[in-house]
């Protein structure tokens, strides 16, 4: 009966803290974070900080 | 990630009007990770060209035919957008982000995505169908 409390309360933590992950994303009207990215082909540097046209940015990975 | 044929459909519809790309972070899920996938193996990238590798794999199998960056191994951009596991957002040519969608899976709203798209595009929305 106590692994089962132990358990519950490990995965009601777990789940606590995935979704109260620090979120310091920008918010709308927020100046563009001044950060740039590696071209796939040959590494050069991207800047994402000053776009000439709007630009979507979309994040993830193959997981 | 998920939704990349949604995606590849709106940067087939609108890459004429905007740019699109594809940063390539870190894994959600690495076999070496905390919580590894149990359908795709991907290890920790520990260098650039290992992510690279990742990215290209990836992207091989992905609908999604957008160009791809790779944050650095700081994950400076990731940091900065708090992106990790996935997440989009649309910057503005006056400096501002116009768009800031709510960290994924959960997060996810695409309807709201591409209506923000169609925005700044220039295309009007038509309206919802009840």
């Amino acid at each position: 009966m106590f692994k089962i409390l132990l358990i519950t309360l490990a995965v009601t933590l777990s789940v606590h803290a995935q979704r109260n992950r620090v979120d310091n994303a920008p918010k709308v009207g927020d100046a563009i974070p001044k950060v740039s990215a590696h071209a796939k082909e040959d590494f050069k540097k991207v800047d994402l900080s000053a776009p000439t046209k709007p630009t979507v940015l979309i994040f993830g990975s193959h997981t | 990630m998920r939704q990349t044929g949604r995606l590849q459909e709106m940067y087939v519809k609108y890459s004429d009007k905007m740019d699109f790309y594809w940063v390539y972070i870190q894994e959600a899920h690495a076999t070496d990770g905390r919580r590894p996938s149990r359908t795709v193996k991907v290890a920790l990238h520990k260098t650039l060209e290992d992510r690279k590798k990742a990215a290209s794999g990836c992207a091989t199998v992905s609908p999604l035919k957008a160009p791809v960056l790779l944050d650095d191994m700081e994950d400076s951009v990731s940091t900065a957008y708090s992106a990790l596991p996935e997440r989009f957002f649309i910057l503005g040519t006056d400096g501002k982000i116009v768009y800031a969608g709510k960290r994924g899976p959960h997060g996810i709203d695409l309807d709201a995505l591409e209506k923000s798209i169609a925005v700044q595009a220039g295309v009007k929305v038509e309206a919802e169908e009840k």
